[in-house]
């Protein structure tokens, strides 16, 4: 990664005159980006927290990454552009522009900064305030907006969900993988029968993934599925009961590799990465319309106690 | 490309889900399992499909040859192959599950005891891994060994397992259209069409896709691509590299079957075909097919042969082609075509497409060159666009894939004056995604039933009834030679300028 010197800058009206100059002295004058990410990151841990994920996906999307961080005094702005080399010795460019402006200025100062007309998408990282404030103004300027319940809550989530922008969680594309996997023990006909006898599911991981997983089952078979839960840090156990029989999905802490198995089925082995930050947030970005099943299983999850 | 998947209405868990891998069980049985193809590039493609999780669950692969080893032995094989040749590195816990499905069976392709014991190892690998009784078969082999290959999997009953069985097969698709239909007629025996998937790398290729992309995913280019606003097409494969230590393949096949037949012909589908319903096997196949039959078969009068001397590439001299190691220094074999085609439709007739296509050329590339009509009447004084080009859009394939678009634009000045500008978009300045090889895609596509980027056999007997003409033709007299590290020999540019066009320089 080729990264330009940032400039900082008090006055907004000079940062596409900053991010023209970063073009020229590296990139020439074309340059193609794909959409806007604006990132709320409310302390110094989040700010880097957010660059590094920013050099892991800048040179798959190009994109201008707009970090606003809440603050006093006047607005703030740090800018720079950083560009991946690819094979052919074209660069993927990316432009960030670090921005601190007290709460009530960052969505104005956020709307001047949008790169026009295209997808916006704003990435909320703190846990989701109870009257929304900030993260409603920037959900506005946005249509997606990208929150993680495992740091937040589900109801918090949901609240995101009513406003104008549609929301994505995080939480809910760390399961995907697990999702694939339950339903793919079900493709059997043999164990396609069972479904109509699903009563619980046994989970092993963090709660607001347990709550989820469980809310997709019931939604997804249109009636209550127990949930039963022992709190680990990743995902790492999914049984599901049906009746008598039992299907499993497990794998063991840390690994990416685990098994499968369960009455009539061979047991084999199931590929379950642990997707980390940066390719959580690339799969958020990638997602461009609602996902009416998230919606269904949130709504679920959301609808029985934690 | 169009998913097949486990479908949502038996099991509603899967509305929703992404579909991008394949999730019925299979057995991938590949035939000629110790040679050449298998380790460069069916092994490492199907590890790292494994490894993004795009297999199935239920998995397993068997290698079938002649020569003796254990299943042991083939997986050490197998790692050393992925070591060498896999573009991404070997992740150890997968490794060790993915080694688990591996198997081998040895046997001669003419051994049907061979080929009943491989049944009896698929059995069991069934019940091992619970595969369903599901095959793909890969013919990983000279294509002389295809007929017994398939006899044997009919006389044997490898064709009709308890799951579906589909048959993979590597070009050449015959030698002319005659051994074409036999091949077909023979592969026909013991499978069915819809069972067969006739393979061309390079329509896995993510650039040869993305003309379809460009093409049908953009409002603003079908409109003007006709032969309203068309003057011609222009279609470039060229390869730096000679014969390399291909000389006995290459003297049996020449440029034509190496490139026209097959992948050249594909390009200039895809670039002229009309719209289909869907991005769905049959609708794509038919529209390739119904424009290749709308194509003019290659004519001596239209077409040039050439043959490369020594020359110098790159700055490196290298040798002419009948100096090279294998090949006869009388060989007449082309290894340079240009030629004019025509297709009569409706779209395109009277609309001219230029191929070319040769071995050492100046460089390595393959584009293809849309060359627009010159404006109706220029309000300009005739200095201020003097030299004017007409528009032009390029689609390069490779390298540095991307889009070229020329126009004419007003230079800086007190007066008027128009300068030619040319505004590039490369794909790799907007996207630096990990591309799959050519064969991940297509593998994963024939495992979950995918044709549309196989060929079918419709299409290859038309492919062969445009080049046989030719082929019987260039029996008789030579080849041009042309100096390596040039464009071809001097005809294959009088056979654009007389008709008032020149060749791009790519």
């Amino acid at each position: 990664m080729i990264a330009n010197p940032p400039v900082e800058l008090t006055d907004l009206a000079q940062v596409e005159r900053a991010l023209a100059a970063d073009r020229e002295r590296g990139t020439g004058s074309v340059r193609a980006t794909t959409l806007n990410l604006v990132v709320y990151a409310p302390t110094a841990q989040d700010v880097s927290f957010t660059q590094r994920a920013l050099e892991r996906i800048g040179g798959s999307r190009p994109l201008r990454a707009i970090v606003a961080t809440a603050g006093s005094g006047g607005v703030r702005a740090t800018v720079s552009t950083s560009c991946w080399l690819g094979s052919g010795m074209q660069q993927v460019c990316s432009e960030q522009i670090f921005l601190t402006a007290r709460a009530d200025a960052l969505p104005s100062a956020v709307l001047s900064l949008l790169v026009t007309d295209l997808p916006t998408f704003a990435w909320w990282q703190g846990p989701i305030p109870e009257g929304l404030g900030v993260l409603a103004d920037l959900a506005r300027l946005s249509s997606f907006t990208v929150v993680d319940s495992n740091i937040s809550s589900l109801e918090g989530v949901a609240r995101v969900g009513g406003l104008d922008s549609w929301v994505t969680d995080l939480a809910w594309l760390r399961l995907e993988p697990w999702r694939e996997a339950v339903a793919s023990v079900f493709d059997r006909p043999a164990a396609a029968a069972a479904l109509a006898e699903v009563r619980t599911a046994c989970v092993e991981g963090p709660i607001n993934e347990a709550r989820l997983l469980a809310g997709w089952l019931s939604s997804r078979l249109g009636r209550d599925v127990e949930l039963q839960h022992d709190e680990r840090t990743h995902v790492e156990r999914v049984a599901v009961r049906c009746g008598g029989p039992e299907y499993v999905i497990e794998r063991p802490a840390g690994g990416h590799v685990g098994r499968a198995y369960g009455e009539g089925t061979t047991e084999h082995p199931i590929v379950l990465p642990i997707l980390d930050a940066s390719t959580l947030l690339g799969r958020a970005l990638d997602i461009r319309a609602a996902d009416e099943v998230f919606e269904a299983a949130l709504a679920s999850a959301v609808g029985r106690a934690a | 490309m169009a998913q097949v998947v486990s479908d949502p209405k038996t099991n509603p868990l899967r509305v929703g889900l992404r579909a991008g891998g394949a999730t019925v069980p299979a057995v991938f049985v590949i035939f000629g399992a110790t040679g050449d193809l298998a380790h460069r590039k069916l092994l490492p493609a199907i590890y790292n499909l494994g490894a993004r999780g795009l297999l199935p669950n239920r998995f397993a692969v068997v290698g079938y040859a002649r020569s003796e080893m254990t299943d042991d032995e083939y997986r050490e094989q197998a790692r050393a192959s992925l070591e060498r040749f896999s573009r991404t590195q070997i992740d150890e816990s997968y490794w060790t599950a993915f080694a688990d499905s591996l198997h081998y069976v040895s046997g001669a392709f003419d051994d049907q005891e061979a080929f009943r014991a491989l049944g009896e190892r698929l059995a069991r690998i069934d019940a091992g891994h619970g595969t369903e009784g599901n095959r793909v078969y890969y013919l990983s082999t000279p294509a002389s060994f295809f007929p017994v290959i398939v006899d044997n999997m009919g006389q044997t009953g490898l064709n009709d397992p308890a799951g579906f069985a589909r048959v993979v097969i590597e070009k050449p698709f015959g030698h002319d259209l005659e051994t074409a239909r036999e091949l077909a007629e023979t592969v026909h025996r013991s499978f069915q069409e819809r069972q067969i998937y006739r393979i061309d790398h390079y329509l896995g290729k993510e650039t040869v896709q993305n003309i379809f992309v460009f093409r049908f995913a953009n409002a603003i280019f079908e409109p003007v691509w006709t032969n309203r606003y068309v003057d011609h097409v222009q279609i470039t494969v060229a390869e730096s590299l000679g014969v390399e230590h291909r000389a006995a393949f290459y003297e049996e096949t020449g440029v034509v079957r190496d490139i026209v037949q097959n992948h050249l012909l594909q390009v200039l589908a895809l670039v002229a075909m009309e719209p289909p319903a869907a991005f769905e096997a049959d609708a794509v196949r038919d529209e390739k097919t119904k424009v290749l039959r709308a194509t003019r078969p290659l004519s001596f009068e239209n077409t040039v042969r050439g043959q490369y001397g020594s020359g110098f590439v790159a700055g490196e001299e290298v040798p002419a082609y009948a100096q090279e190691e294998g090949v006869p220094a009388d060989s007449n074999t082309p290894t340079f075509i240009a030629a004019r085609m025509e297709i009569d439709n409706w779209r395109w007739a009277g609309t001219p497409f230029y191929i070319r296509t040769g071995k050492r050329m100046p460089k390595r590339v393959t584009e293809v060159a849309v060359q627009f009509k010159r404006v109706p009447h220029l309000p300009f004084t005739m200095g201020a666009a003097e030299h004017l080009e007409a528009n032009s859009l390029v689609l390069r394939i490779q390298p540095d894939e991307g889009i070229s678009l020329r126009f004419g634009a007003k230079a800086p000045s007190p007066t008027v004056a128009i300068s030619t500008v040319n505004m590039d978009f490369l794909y790799g300045s907007a996207f630096l995604h990990d591309v799959p090889e050519a064969y991940e895609t297509l593998i994963l596509d024939a495992i979950r039933g995918d044709r549309t980027l196989f060929t079918p056999q419709d299409g290859v007997e038309r492919s062969w009834e445009i080049c046989d003409p030719l082929l019987e033709q260039w029996r008789s007299g030579t080849p041009q030679v042309y100096a390596s590290g040039s464009w071809g020999p001097e005809a294959a540019f009088e056979l654009i300028t007389r008709d008032g066009r020149r060749w791009r320089r790519p």
